[in-house]
């Protein structure tokens, strides 16, 4: 490229810079713009922000999970003590290994001499069920009503789940009135 | 209005979702991506498609502008051009095909000529319009560094950080569009002087009287440059 045309080529670009210069945007464009604003940046604001549909629902979603893990937290320190107790007294629990049988209730028996380990040790779910612990005594309906309750008594574990379900982990008896 | 916050400033408002950053970006910078996407595209309505896209993705999520990258002019026109890049490759070769047809279309011609007397002395619009007919039929690649380093005077180091590319090769890019940009320009003015010869020769009557089919593609539109 000689001088002459590189010459040429910059007053050419000189004159096409000059007329690109006095380019400006059309006032549709700056309406578009306007709106992306409003769109895209407006909303972002924090405090000139309307609450929309989906952040109060975000926010109910929230409150529920948080009254559900306050009332699984205020369960715990109960089922856990429950637990622990369960948990503690394996080896006053008769079994047939043992040789002891204590209990001669043969339905007790099955429950007690046949259980190695507890069940709430197993459960797959360890937060958001209790165990309540029940004092009872295994009557007929027609010893019941005659008032004539027998004297051994147990203690009943009785597993409650959050899927509403129930189940006796537990029956012991209870050595004191002995 | 104009803001006179920095850049940095302005994003970082931006960030904290203040509108009137976003329109102070818009009013420092609207009309270099116009003329940036202007001279690449060749089309008005196109480009200001670009600027608006440019803008809204900037607004869209917080910018993820660094300042220790570069400047944000740099990454403005880094944002353009990948617009512009996915917009060029759904467009057929300047050569091939019409540009759009849209209602500020510019010409694809590469040697406009005149109906007019004056055929020796080119105008200054039709250096103009040579000159942008010629820089859009650059391949991309040359266009884009023209248009930055000539036409909106970045400096190499800006203009490679939008390209994405060494200074060196900002360089060797510049200076072989130059080279392409200036043969073209020279026969772009060559083929003007000889047809502007060939009208001086005597027509033929059943030319003259010719009728004009709107639909034939002629190298020059005569009606722009009469209007």
């Amino acid at each position: 490229m000689n001088s002459t045309h590189d010459e040429r080529l910059s007053e050419a670009l000189r004159l096409y810079r000059d007329t690109l210069r006095e380019e400006r945007p059309s006032p549709q464009l700056d309406t578009r713009i306007e709106a992306a604003i409003t769109q895209h940046v407006s909303r972002r604001a924090p405090s000139r922000r309307a609450p929309s549909r989906w952040r109060v629902a975000a926010w109910s979603a929230a409150a529920s999970l948080a009254a559900i893990a306050a009332g699984v937290l205020a369960l715990r320190p109960w089922s856990a003590a429950t637990i622990e107790e369960i948990s503690s007294k394996p080896a006053s629990v008769p079994t047939a290994a043992a040789g002891t049988p204590v209990v001669n209730d043969p339905v007790v028996n099955a429950a007690a001499v046949d259980m190695p380990w507890h069940a709430a040790d197993l459960s797959p779910w360890p937060v958001d069920a209790a165990i309540v612990r029940v004092r009872g005594s295994l009557a007929t309906d027609s010893a019941r009503m005659s008032g004539n309750v027998p004297r051994r008594q147990y203690w009943v574990d009785v597993r409650l789940t959050s899927d509403g379900s129930m189940r006796i982990v537990g029956v012991e008896p209870i050595y004191e009135d002995f | 209005m104009q803001d006179g916050a920095a850049d940095g400033e302005l994003v970082e408002r931006l960030r904290d979702g203040d509108p009137a950053a976003a329109r102070s970006l818009y009013e420092r910078y609207g009309r270099a991506i116009l003329r940036f996407a202007l001279a690449m595209t060749g089309c008005r309505e196109t480009a200001e498609d670009i600027v608006h896209d440019t803008f809204v993705e900037l607004m869209r999520r917080p910018p993820r502008f660094e300042p220790e990258r570069g400047p944000f002019v740099a990454y403005l026109y880094g944002i353009a051009r990948h617009r512009l890049t996915r917009h060029l490759r759904g467009m057929a070769p300047p050569g091939d095909a019409p540009a759009e047809t849209g209602s500020e279309t510019l010409p694809m011609q590469a040697a406009p000529v005149t109906f007019d007397s004056a055929e020796d002395e080119v105008s200054r619009e039709q250096l103009i319009e040579r000159v942008r007919a010629a820089i859009f039929e650059l391949p991309p690649v040359h266009r884009e560094v023209i248009v930055l380093c000539e036409l909106e005077e970045l400096s190499y180091q800006i203009a490679a950080e939008v390209l994405e590319c060494p200074i060196g090769t900002v360089r060797s890019r510049l200076h072989r569009a130059r080279a392409l940009l200036a043969a073209r320009l020279s026969e772009a003015e060559g083929a003007s002087a000889s047809v502007a010869a060939d009208r001086t020769a005597p027509r033929r009557e059943t030319d003259r009287h010719a009728p004009l089919d709107p639909q034939t593609p002629m190298l020059f539109d005569y009606r722009r440059t009469l209007s």
